[in-house]
């Protein structure tokens, strides 16, 4: 009874680390690049007003986009989209993703 | 007569433009949020009359914010004869997404080729005719700034009469579906008498409701719409998206995209570095704040510096004029009028002209280079653990000039409840109203060389009092999500010294004249009320303490006497009391009272010529601070009061803010008097 119990506590942990693994390695988001790096937009998993205000300011699927600044606890990002420089807050940096 | 709109992104310098068109009396700046509701201006030109009409700046005509939303309310519903789009030839493809938007309103437009000096310096060509042959409308560059160009677009302004078609083509699989429907309408004979077959496909697909509901009555209906449904689908498909509005907005940037490579010529590779060097400094990780705050610093210490030496000039100044003009006034009664109460009240608000014009300089400055939003972005991180946006911090700055464009600013953010937090907590900031109070008492009771850091010090307790505040009402009033913070950061300009020698002259003669008219007023009422009812001299009294008694019996000492218990804990005396509630009117008309007021009666000795050395020697020091920190916080006055309760929608929130400033006020004043007492 208690084997039971530890092996499935033992798969249902396994798939989470597993899950989260997975997650971390297909997902990166502009939160991740390092400064200076510049890379291409993936996806964008903004919805509603916040994806038109990220397409109106040239935030599309395919642009260039490099992170050019941080404040000190990445909290505030700075990216420069064709030479545009936009201010983001940490969450809604997470909602675009790159290759 | 033309009525003209002028759209554009924010920071393209649309005011600018105006204003080198007409030298109207507009404000500039460099940051969203500057053209706060839509302004008007006249002028002529070849015996026409135009009426430009100056809309908020929008990224797009979605109404993200309510300054979006009052630009596209206008343009969607309001009658006028043209639009006058002004992008910026530097940023030519982002500001193209808002022109795409424009002319899917089918109106007449111009496209103005804004900043052309910048983008030539930057080595940046732009073809505009190429670009006027590819959207079919005129495109004409423009410098507002060195004004290049200005009449050339007067007159094609004046020649624009008839409407033609804009020529934007989208991609093929969009393009094959707005034919399909067009064909249908062409062969069932469907013609509107103002628009083209092709513009209402257009709008069939973007489903918008207006054509939708225009075209619902027809008879062939039922055919379209199984029509449209499948173009729809075919379209879903090909782009593999399902919002028809983010499909379009991928469409103009797409659109855009192209315009650009067509007609822009990159000749230097990017040279726009000196924004870049700038803030690699200013927006420095560590470095930003401690720098933002030594600037802040370095202007209350101009403010202070600078300001107090014409301030020890007027002040000597106005008390020989009172003394000159008091010995040439034989009657009594005019006498005092004129010298106890009119020079009195409006000197005291004199003295500080210097002060005001130093600190709106510095706040001008900081809004037309372009370095607020930078700080909206160092600061964003701090206040939103106050349950404050970045963008507060415009409203929040603003609030150090006057509160009334503050709470007009405010619109900037989206979401109401950031807008209603940053609304309570501009009070907080103290307003150039309020700098005479502090400098008054900052004067009498502090030594002259560190008198700016205890101006600082003032102003940074409000606004830390306001995050303070902020956070409470986020806890226990406004609750709700976050609003996203988006924010561009422009490039960083040059302010132009015609404009802020424009700033400073209008900020200097609306002083005056508030001065000269409202503060008067008040100093004559002030006046009567400290001396009516007239008192009889008792022959046991001397001079002086029939003065005092006359004071202390007359209106405005019953009033003051009446209402002084309540802020007995605090330590005022009556004049004081009567000081904070006649400052209610405007904040100026305290230092106007305490003027009036200790001109008339106390007078210590006969050295004690000016109102500085009055207030010294009468009021106690615990009480001084407990009056400064009350001032600081408490009611607006009734102008903004008015602003508020138009901007805030509705009345409650202003008994709200009653409650809430004048709780804060007392209860922090009264700490302070407790501890100052019990340090001193």
């Amino acid at each position: 009874m208690i084997m039971i119990i530890i092996i499935k506590l033992d798969i249902s942990l396994n798939f989470v680390i597993f899950q989260k693994f997975y997650q971390g390695y297909k997902m990166r988001t502009l939160f991740n690049l390092k400064k200076d790096e510049v890379s291409i937009i993936k996806k964008i998993t903004a919805t509603g007003d916040l994806r038109e205000r990220f397409i109106s300011f040239g935030i599309t699927k395919g642009s260039e986009i490099t992170l050019k600044n941080c404040s000190a606890n990445r909290e505030n990002l700075e990216i420069n989209i064709d030479d545009v420089y936009v201010a983001l807050r940490k969450n809604e940096a997470e909602k675009i993703e790159v290759e | 007569m033309k009525k003209i709109a002028v759209v554009g992104q924010p920071n393209v310098g649309k005011s600018m433009l105006i204003n080198s068109i007409s030298d109207g009396h507009l404000k500039v700046g460099n940051f969203s949020g500057v053209t706060v509701e839509k302004k008007e201006v006249l002028t002529k030109f070849q015996g026409q009359d135009f009426d430009f009409i100056d809309l908020p700046g929008s990224y797009s005509l979605k109404d993200f914010t309510i300054d979006e939303k009052v630009t596209s309310d206008f343009l969607k519903n309001e009658e006028y004869d043209l639009i006058v789009n002004v992008v910026d030839s530097t940023h030519l493809k982002k500001s193209l997404y808002l022109t795409i938007q424009l002319l899917e309103l089918n109106k007449n437009m111009i496209v103005v080729l804004n900043m052309i000096d910048e983008a030539n310096k930057n080595g940046i060509k732009v073809d505009s005719e190429q670009l006027s042959n590819l959207l079919g409308i005129p495109v004409i560059k423009v410098s507002a700034k060195e004004k290049i160009g200005i009449s050339e677009l007067l007159e094609t302004i004046n020649k624009t009469d008839t409407f033609s078609e804009n020529k934007i083509i989208y991609s093929d699989s969009i393009e094959e579906e707005i034919l399909n429907i067009q064909t249908f309408l062409d062969e069932r004979g469907f013609k509107d008498s103002n628009v083209t077959n092709r513009h209402i496909a257009i709008k069939l697909l973007q489903n918008s409701e207006k054509v939708i509901s225009k075209l619902q009555n027809n008879i062939f209906w039922v055919e379209l719409s199984i029509i449209l449904k499948s173009s729809l689908e075919h379209i879903y498909i090909h782009l593999d998206e399902k919002n028809l509005d983010i499909i379009f907005s991928e469409e103009r940037v797409a659109i855009s995209k192209g315009l650009v490579q067509e007609v822009v010529e990159c000749q230097i590779k990017k040279t726009k570095c000196l924004t870049r060097q700038i803030d690699d400094v200013l927006i420095h990780k560590f470095f930003g704040i401690p720098i933002f705050l030594l600037l802040m610093w370095g202007l209350f210490q101009l403010t202070f510096e600078i300001g107090s030496i014409p301030m020890d000039w007027i002040d000597s100044g106005v008390s020989l004029f009172g003394n000159f003009i008091g010995s040439n006034i034989g009657n009594e009664f005019f006498r005092s009028l004129i010298v106890d109460g009119i020079i009195a009240g409006v000197g005291a608000v004199l003295l500080f002209l210097p002060n005001i014009l130093i600190l709106f300089l510095g706040i001008a400055l900081l809004e037309t280079t372009g370095y607020m939003s930078r700080v909206a972005f160092l600061l964003d991180g701090f206040f939103h653990r106050f349950g404050l946006h970045g963008k507060s911090f415009i409203p929040l700055v603003t609030g150090f000039g006057c509160s009334i464009p503050a709470y007009m600013s405010a619109r900037t953010l989206k979401n109401e409840k950031d807008r209603l937090i940053t609304m309570f907590i501009i009070g907080f900031m103290s307003c150039g109203a309020k700098l005479p109070v502090y400098v008054l008492f900052i004067s009498a009771f502090f030594s002259p060389e560190n008198a700016g850091n205890y101006l600082f010090a003032i102003y940074l307790f409000g606004a830390i009092a306001g995050l303070i505040g902020a956070k409470v009402l986020r806890i226990f009033v406004f609750k709700g999500e976050d609003e996203p913070f988006v924010m561009e950061l422009p490039t960083y300009r040059l302010p132009s010294l015609y404009l802020l020698w424009h700033t400073v002259k209008s900020q200097a003669v609306m002083y005056l004249k508030k001065a000269g008219t409202f503060i008067l007023l008040a100093s004559v009422v002030i006046w009567f009320a400290s001396n009516f009812p007239k008192q009889i001299q008792n022959p046991e009294m001397s001079d002086m303490e029939f003065q005092t008694y006359s004071l202390e019996n007359s209106y405005l000492g019953m009033v003051g006497k009446a209402t002084q218990p309540l802020f007995a804990p605090l330590g005022f005396d009556w004049k004081l009391t009567v000081a904070l509630e006649t400052g209610i009117s405007a904040k100026e008309v305290v230092v106007a009272t305490l003027g009036v007021l200790y001109s008339l009666g106390d007078e210590v000795d006969e050295s004690s010529e000016t109102l500085l050395t009055r207030i010294q020697e009468n009021i106690p020091f615990a009480t001084a601070v407990a009056f400064i920190v009350f001032v600081m916080i408490y009611l607006p006055c009734f102008a903004a009061s008015i602003v508020f309760i138009k901007e805030s929608g509705k009345k409650i929130y202003f008994l709200y803010l009653v409650i809430f400033t004048t709780a804060s006020a007392y209860s922090l004043s009264f700490l302070s008097y407790i501890l100052v007492k019990a340090f001193e």
